[in-house]
């Protein structure tokens, strides 16, 4: 970090380890007392002076040789060739904000400051050749425009899928799959439930006993005895059948109670295995990052999101109400009820006993009787199973989906309003300094589409830092917490993105991102395969550059040069000359010349 | 933001003079004031003199009638779920309606964002709300997102300005998805089914968040099975919606019941009316489906801009099986009578 002190706009302020003075050459001479106040400071390890103007006079406490000045006799700067002596007029716009630029890069500091060491009385009028890495911000507008529609794009309602690969809970929740392992039965042995099955099945058994003992001699008792059990059959069967009914417009797994109620009623109320909270919200944890990170569209994850929400909430069991009256059906309690009597009129009972005793058995109807009662256990179980054993799980489900896509929705709306408002800001920018070489530029905003996507993934990186908190309040169950500190995160990430697009560059990964997608392709092809990069960093040092002093400043130069050679890091590799600093920056690349002055040149009281 | 008096009529009758301060109308049609004795805030409604159209001075007069018909029928335990009205002053050139305060925010914005909880909830309030105004014979007619509110825990319907008494006969109002059908057309009799219908659209946008232009698809949404055969062509009742909610119905300890002590304020009011609108006859409502008569004496037509209503004056009243047949009956007697004479002639 380089704090800048600008004597030129008052005291200083705030003390670092790096500090750059700026001043011009008549304030500087006055500025002892700040100057002293600085240097004596134990927060501060090095302090670049750069002086602006002409005629460079130095306060006491830049005497000797411990300084280091930068001398910029004119911020215009002429082109001049320290070798050849030969001098060109330059571009005629101020170099100061790159200059300023530059020196605020650590990296930079440090190597101006070491260079200076080597220089005598450590004075040098700077000059450069340097490529500029900047997005005009034409494009920049243009990709803000852009990326602001893919986070404002409307929900995309697509299928459901099954969601991750691995995902057990969400499936199932959802009805897309069954429970990886079987349930197992929903029914407490001894339980009152499971005795009123008991007792249907075994009264159906008994009733199904007599009838098969009946013979042909059997007297009259006999099968009015087994019109006896038939009855008692078609009683339990019906007690079943209205217990379950009961049991469904009773039961909701949202009130306190269930399990004790579930409890006294003999019914089984453990989730099953990999169902709990924490365990459902790893896999929308899932779902969310795989999705971010596949780049897809907030729009089109809320959409995925809610139809989980939707899916996976409960039903009730109060909605299969109507389904035991459809397994059993009361026409069928009806025969049970009053069974019809086997014949006795003589031919019949007599004569043709084997088929009236057929057609007496299908009449009382035992066999639809247990296919019935097996039926209302199945739908049983399965309700117990769906809505009140996995019903917490399925609420959690769907109120942590929801709250997600209520917590993206609103992510999404802050971006895309940040991003409009950004475009306005570029838009009423010009264009980059004419001072600087602009192949990159020019490369850069070819690029628009690759622009567009490194910061779409930057800011879907983003999106996945901010929920971070998310998860563990959504594992909790406090969804309202989701939302708590959000619009913060956002503003204050935005800020600093904001900060490092403008300062280091779309070429440099930011903090939050984890991923490097189209950032690698982007260097490569507008920094690497850059031919004014290369050369900018291969100028040699007594060549050609832009001098940051009048016309009439050269004579006071030396014809020495000092170069620092610099990039920044993300391009670091390829075929880069030896000695180059690696700035964090990605705005400049090239060559930074420091010329000594001549012995004389400064009024530093000698 | 100073004080100033507010002059109205209670429910009751009762003239009153209250020390208010007013917020500014943000909406021209309504502000929030607060009382100065005790803080309590009030919604006025008015209309305003440079939009004073008849249809609004009506719409407002059938606030008030509504709101004092609620009161009246609703006694015990007035709902949570509907405003309360304060008063009323409509014979000034700005006349006004006060309700009590709105509660929470219009429920559009909740869209796709209520929890499960929530969302029954809300439901369960909104038709906590039409069963109650179906029992008092009311008949909303503009349940839609803007007139429904939440708070986060309850839900307030707001809005009577449309509202009709069961069986009036049916204007054309409002617009697919939020109003039924047959009140879109304006065919038949005023019925609760068409809040039943304007209230299951407002949850199923609440819940879902999805836009629909008609009837929505309920198969993905199984929390919304209470509903789905709300857009039938045999809707339930909003008690039996309740049942399957699993809530009580709102009115099994407390029916509703007329209070004999406002007819003469009412009646008084309705006189009122009468001669500001020129001495027209009120059209009596086919059907009164509250077991004990409500005095309400004329029931207005309910306003509406689109078409516009049929003349006040017009009422059908039912005709009985034999009055329509009542002219055929008199063919029949004259042909049988000529005939007889002619036997008798003949022979």
């Amino acid at each position: 970090m380089v704090e800048v002190l600008d004597l030129r706009k008052g005291a200083p302020e705030r003390l670092a380890a790096r500090m750059l003075v700026v001043a011009d050459t008549d304030r500087l001479a006055t500025a002892q007392p700040e100057l002293q106040q600085v240097l004596g400071s134990r927060m501060v390890r090095s302090v670049l002076v750069v002086a602006m103007g002409p005629d460079l006079r130095l306060p006491p406490a830049l005497y000797g040789e411990t300084r280091r000045v930068l001398w910029v006799g004119d911020p215009r700067g002429i082109v001049w060739g320290v070798e050849t002596g030969e001098a060109a007029s330059g571009p005629g716009a101020s170099a100061e904000p790159v200059l300023l630029d530059l020196l605020t890069q650590p990296e930079l500091f440090d190597a101006v400051a070491g260079a200076l060491r080597e220089i005598p009385y450590g004075t040098a009028s700077p000059g450069w050749r340097i490529v500029a890495g900047r997005v005009d911000p034409a494009t920049l507008a243009q990709v803000f425009r852009e990326v602001a529609e893919i986070f404002a794009a409307p929900q995309q309602a697509g299928p459901i899928g099954s969601g991750p690969p691995g995902a057990i809970a969400l499936p199932v929740l959802t009805g897309a799959a069954e429970l990886p392992a079987a349930p197992g039965d929903a029914l407490v042995a001894g339980g009152r439930m499971e005795g009123l099955y008991q007792r249907a099945a075994a009264r159906i058994d008994a009733a199904e006993r007599a009838l098969g003992a009946l013979r042909y001699f059997s007297p009259a008792p006999a099968r009015a005895a087994v019109l006896d059990k038939v009855m008692a059959a078609g009683q339990a069967l019906a007690e079943f059948r209205d217990a379950i009914v009961r049991l469904f417009q009773e039961i909701d797994p949202a009130e306190e109670d269930t399990a004790d109620k579930l409890a006294g009623h003999g019914i089984k109320y453990t989730v099953p295995a990999g169902m709990d909270d924490r365990e459902i919200v790893g896999e929308l944890r899932a779902e969310v990052e795989t999705a971010l990170a596949e780049r897809r569209s907030p729009g089109r994850l809320i959409a995925r999101l809610l139809a989980l929400a939707d899916q996976s909430a409960p039903i009730g069991s109060a909605a299969f109400i109507l389904d035991p009256g459809q397994i059993c059906p009361d026409v069928l309690l009806d025969v049970l009820h009053e069974p019809e009597r086997f014949p006795e009129r003589p031919l019949e009972r007599w004569i043709f006993w084997r088929r009236s005793m057929l057609r007496w058995r299908t009449a009382l109807a035992l066999g639809p009787a247990r296919v019935a009662l097996e039926g209302l256990r199945a739908k049983l179980g399965a309700v117990a199973v769906s809505e009140w054993r996995l019903g917490r799980a399925r609420a959690h489900a769907s109120d942590s989906a929801r709250t997600l896509a209520d917590a993206l929705g609103e992510l999404a709306e802050r971006v895309a309003g940040t991003l409009r408002r950004w475009n306005a800001q570029e838009t009423g920018l010009g264009a980059a300094a004419p001072v600087l070489a602009e192949e990159v530029v020019v490369r850069l905003r070819d690029r628009a589409g690759r622009l567009r996507e490194i910061i779409t993934g930057d800011l879907h990186d983003a999106v996945g830092r901010w929920l971070e908190p998310a998860w563990i309040s959504l594992e909790q169950g406090v969804y309202r917490e989701v939302r708590d500190g959000l619009a913060d995160r956002v503003e204050e990430t935005l800020r600093q993105y904001r900060h490092h697009l403008a300062h280091r560059g779309v070429q440099e990964r930011p903090d939050f991102a984890t991923g490097d997608t189209g950032r690698q392709d982007l260097i490569d092809a507008v920094w690497r395969q850059s031919q004014q990069v290369d050369r900018a960093l291969r100028a040699p040092s007594g060549g050609p550059m832009l001098q940051l002093c009048g016309d009439r400043d050269l004579a006071l130069l030396l014809h020495q040069a000092h170069a620092v050679r610099f990039a920044p890091r993300a391009v670091r590799g390829g075929n880069a000359p030896p000695g180059v600093i690696w700035t964090e920056s990605g705005q400049y690349a090239g060559t930074l010349r420091l010329v000594p002055l001549r012995p004389g040149a400064v009024d530093d009281g000698v | 933001m100073g004080s100033e008096p507010l002059r109205f009529f209670s429910p009751e009758g009762h003239e009153v003079t209250w020390e208010v301060e007013a917020e500014p109308y943000t909406d021209p049609f309504e502000r929030r004031i607060t009382t100065v004795v005790d803080g309590t805030r009030l919604i006025e409604r008015r209309v305003p003199r440079s939009e004073g159209h008849d249809h609004l001075y009506d719409l407002l007069e059938n606030e008030a009638r509504m709101g004092a018909r609620l009161l009246a029928l609703l006694r015990r335990g007035y709902p949570a779920e509907l405003p309360r009205l304060i008063g009323y002053n409509l014979d000034v050139a700005e006349p006004i309606v006060l309700w009590s305060d709105h509660r929470g925010e219009p429920v559009g914005r909740y869209a796709g964002r209520l929890l499960l909880a929530e969302q029954r909830e809300l439901a369960a309030g909104l038709f906590r709300a039409v069963r109650i105004l179906s029992a008092c014979g009311i008949v909303h007619r503009r349940i839609e997102p803007g007139t429904v509110r939440w708070d986060g825990a309850a839900v307030q319907l707001t809005g009577f300005g449309q509202a009709a008494l069961v069986g009036d006969r049916r204007t054309r109002l409002g617009e697919a998805p939020y109003a039924a059908p047959a009140q879109r057309e304006g065919h038949g009799r005023v019925a609760a089914a068409d809040d039943l219908w304007s209230a299951a659209m407002v949850v199923y946008r609440t819940v879902t968040g999805r836009e629909v232009s008609d009837r929505p698809d309920l198969g993905p949404v199984p929390a919304l099975q209470p509903i789905q055969d709300v857009f039938s062509a045999d809707p339930p009742s909003a008690a039996e919606v309740l049942a399957r909610l699993r809530m009580p119905d709102p009115l099994q300890g407390a029916p509703v019941e007329p209070d004999p002590g406002l007819a003469e304020a009412r009646a008084a009011f309705d006189r009122a009316r009468r001669l500001k609108t020129g001495g027209e006859p009120v059209p009596q409502p086919v059907s009164q489906p509250v077991s004990q008569p409500v005095d309400r004496p004329e029931p207005a037509a309910p306003p509406s801009p689109e078409p516009p209503a049929a003349p006040r004056a017009w009422r059908a009243l039912p005709t009985r099986w034999w009055e329509r047949r009542l002219p055929l009956f008199a063919a029949i007697v004259l042909v049988v009578l000529v005939v007889a004479l002619l036997i008798r002639v003949v022979s």
